[in-house]
């Protein structure tokens, strides 16, 4: 990871959970949290956890299921929210705040840093020119993976014959 | 007791209660798909050849319908290759983009769909745009590529140079905050 160094630098932790892989079946993350608690901790270890994937919202006022789920595996594990760090790309400190309230005792919430670090955005690219004489086509539009937005995005530019002025793709790869 | 994922919908399908856009993804069955380039291309690279070859990168991120900014790798496509994008995404990622020191196309077109809470007038919003390019000739979408030349490269460069470098300090500063007192 890009922030390691950093994160080596200040904190003291034993390994990052990434919540992506837990998020079907979160007992398997208290499971693994279970022998890690300890009766206290030094103030600069921190249990840190990656959120760099989709939470799943039922309203858009509540906190997501997956960061529930993450505090009440801490509450039932008496896991102190002071000693938990979520790095993430999303806003989600105000789930976190509200999350402290409605399933702890205390009002110390799980830390979020947000950043722009993933590993996958910070890729080595080309140098490239302008090239805009090599526009040839009026929108790239491209949408590998089937989701809904991208469907209903999709089906508006058929119904409105504008697929043929762009670089489109919705669906699987077609086979070679 | 731990909740279980699956048996709620994501928020993500609730626009299909909306019969209007509802009506227009009836049409596109499970195995549907489309594609209408020379689909040779390795997608999750960079490939400079066919992302210039278009204007406007019309970028469908990974969630839409959802209440938080959410940026992936797609997002930063466009400015590797030095094009224009629209951010098909959560409400307010536009808005992100900018607070990395990113600039947009505001004098271009209306970016206000960025702040569009309701999904589904930000996603009418967004087609209104592409639906304007798309009435403009070949020569014209290269004329204003060039006109924005100097945002195309100032992100291309401040993504290349900068932003790393500017987010990592930003990082450590948080950390530095998160050993305090809370």
């Amino acid at each position: 990871m890009i922030v390691s160094p950093i994160l080596n630098k200040y904190f003291v932790y034993d390994r990052v959970f990434n919540l992506l892989f837990y998020q079907n079946a979160m007992e398997e993350l208290y499971n693994v949290l279970l022998p890690m608690k300890r009766p206290d901790y030094e103030s600069n270890y921190r249990f840190i956890f990656l959120h760099y994937d989709t939470d799943y919202y039922i309203t858009n006022n509540q906190p997501g299921i997956l960061l529930r789920n993450l505090q009440k595996i801490l509450v039932s594990l008496d896991i102190p929210n002071y000693f938990c760090l979520i790095l993430t790309e999303q806003n989600i400190q105000k789930e976190l705040d509200q999350l402290a309230q409605e399933e702890t005792n205390n009002d110390c919430s799980i830390s979020s840093i947000q950043h722009g670090l993933q590993d996958w955005i910070h890729k080595d690219f080309l140098d490239v020119d302008l090239n805009y004489m090599q526009i040839s086509k009026k929108y790239i539009c491209l949408n590998r993976h089937r989701r809904s937005h991208r469907a209903l995005l999709f089906s508006i530019l058929k119904n409105k014959n504008l697929l043929d002025d762009g670089i489109v793709s919705f669906g699987s790869r077609s086979p070679k | 007791m731990i909740l279980k994922v699956f048996p709620f919908n994501r928020i993500n399908d609730y626009w299909t209660k909306n019969p209007e856009l509802y009506k227009f993804f009836k049409e596109i069955s499970k195995d549907f798909s489309y594609v209408n380039f020379d689909d040779h291309y390795d997608i999750n690279t960079a490939n400079n050849e066919l992302f210039q070859s278009a204007f406007l990168h019309v970028v469908t991120e990974t969630v839409f319908y959802y209440p938080n900014i959410f940026l992936s790798e797609k997002s930063f496509k466009p400015i590797i290759n030095k094009r224009p994008f629209l951010l098909v995404s959560s409400a307010g990622c536009l808005e992100n983009l900018k607070n990395f020191g990113f600039k947009t196309f505001n004098d271009y077109w209306d970016e206000s769909y960025d702040s569009i809470e309701d999904s589904d007038q930000r996603m009418l919003a967004i087609f209104e745009i592409i639906q304007n390019i798309c009435s403009k000739s070949i020569f014209e979408l290269q004329d204003m590529t060039q006109s924005m030349s100097d945002i195309l490269e100032f992100n291309f460069y401040h993504y290349r140079d900068f932003f790393k470098e500017q987010e990592l300090k930003k990082f450590e500063q948080e950390c530095i905050k998160n050993l305090g007192v809370r």
